[in-house]
């Protein structure tokens, strides 16, 4: 597959772009390491798809599907991947957002409780 | 640990905007279960219902935002944990359980059950759900009938007590929203038993039902899936 140099050249500054954004959001602590791993992955997918296009090819060939098929197959399986990946952990947030909830509100009672002794 | 109420049980009343039945509930169980202490915990009400609950004579543990029922009887878990308390029961705000019948559901836990639950259906009584709700009262009793191996009448109630045993457990693993139905398959896939026994209920005195009937169609699938979720989740401990 043939990818005109211009689009190429394209493709190259998005990717030095999104690593660009990724490492300034660590610098700025916006962004948890954790995440940043995934996102250094993508940028560098597609700049491999970029560079070398018939690395997609090869997939086509492997799966015997058209080489734009392949390609929203892979960006669809990804894309769900990642949105799997945020469910777990807004779960397991909402789990622990819950639990200290409940625990703070138990620490205020006992809090209040000290301040005034004869409250029973 | 607490040991003054560590033979003691520990009434849970959720409310959410009861400004208008809580403080009549609290004194009714006051007179009711006059050993018992009463723990209201206000899901993050907008209206006077800590205030109505304190000077009801309750202690009232306050949420900072709305949690949802489930984890509003959930802080009344942990709270019965942490203070060592033998047993817990759970009675709605809006006066709908009747006080007088708590000793017969604390009577129940004492032969050994870890839930009993009171239960508007097992015996005909007053209360004449409509059709839509009907259905759906049906519906879990046939599920979790299913799954527990004996009949159960009336899952959805939300007039409970529980031992000291299935506190720890449900302080651990309880669901923040419709929590009745899913809470006893947890307590069933523990290895826990609970009872149903027969009271009649009141109307509601003042506040709305939670369940809306713009929730009804979530309601159902929620509480259904949770149903098919607890079978196949891993046990506690």
């Amino acid at each position: 597959m043939e990818i005109a140099l211009h689009l190429r050249v394209l493709i190259g500054l998005l990717c030095f772009a999104l690593v660009g954004i990724i490492i300034e959001l660590i610098r700025q602590n916006r962004l948890k390491e954790h995440y940043a791993i995934i996102w250094l992955c993508t940028a560098l997918s597609i700049f491999i798809f970029g560079i070398w296009p018939d690395s997609l090819n090869l997939i086509s060939r492997i799966v015997r599907l058209h080489h734009l098929t392949t390609l929203f197959l892979v960006s669809f399986i990804f894309l769900l991947a990642i949105v799997l990946h945020f469910t777990l952990v807004i779960s397991q947030l909402f789990d622990r957002n819950r639990r200290l909830t409940q625990e703070v509100a138990w620490l205020r009672f006992e809090m209040e409780q000290l301040r005034q002794p004869d409250n029973d | 640990m607490d040991t003054i109420s560590s033979k003691k049980t520990l009434i849970i009343i959720p409310a959410y905007n009861e400004e208008g039945s809580v403080a009549r509930v609290v004194k009714n169980i006051r007179r009711d279960v006059p050993d018992a202490d009463i723990l209201v915990v206000n899901d993050g009400s907008r209206d006077r219902t800590a205030r109505q609950a304190r000077q009801g004579g309750a202690m009232v543990m306050n949420l900072p935002y709305n949690m949802g029922i489930g984890s509003a009887v959930q802080s009344g878990f942990l709270f019965a944990k942490e203070k060592g308390y033998h047993s817990a029961v759970q009675v709605d705000g809006d006066g709908q359980h009747p006080s007088s019948e708590i000793p017969r559901l604390l009577e129940a836990l004492d032969n050994g059950v870890d839930m009993a639950i009171g239960s508007r259906f097992v015996q005909p009584t007053g209360y004449r759900p409509a059709f839509t709700r009907s259905l759906g009262i049906k519906v879990f009793s046939f599920l979790v009938s299913l799954l527990v191996g004996k009949k159960v009448y009336d899952t959805t109630s939300g007039f409970r007590a529980t031992s000291r045993r299935g506190v720890l457990l449900l302080t651990e693993t309880y669901p923040h929203d419709y929590p009745e139905v899913e809470a006893l398959i947890t307590l069933h896939r523990n290895g826990m038993r609970f009872v149903e026994i027969p009271v009649e209920m009141n109307s509601r005195q003042a506040g709305k039902s939670s369940i809306g009937a713009k929730n009804a169609v979530y309601y159902m699938l929620k509480v259904t899936l949770a149903i098919f979720v607890a079978i196949i989740k891993r046990r506690q401990r």
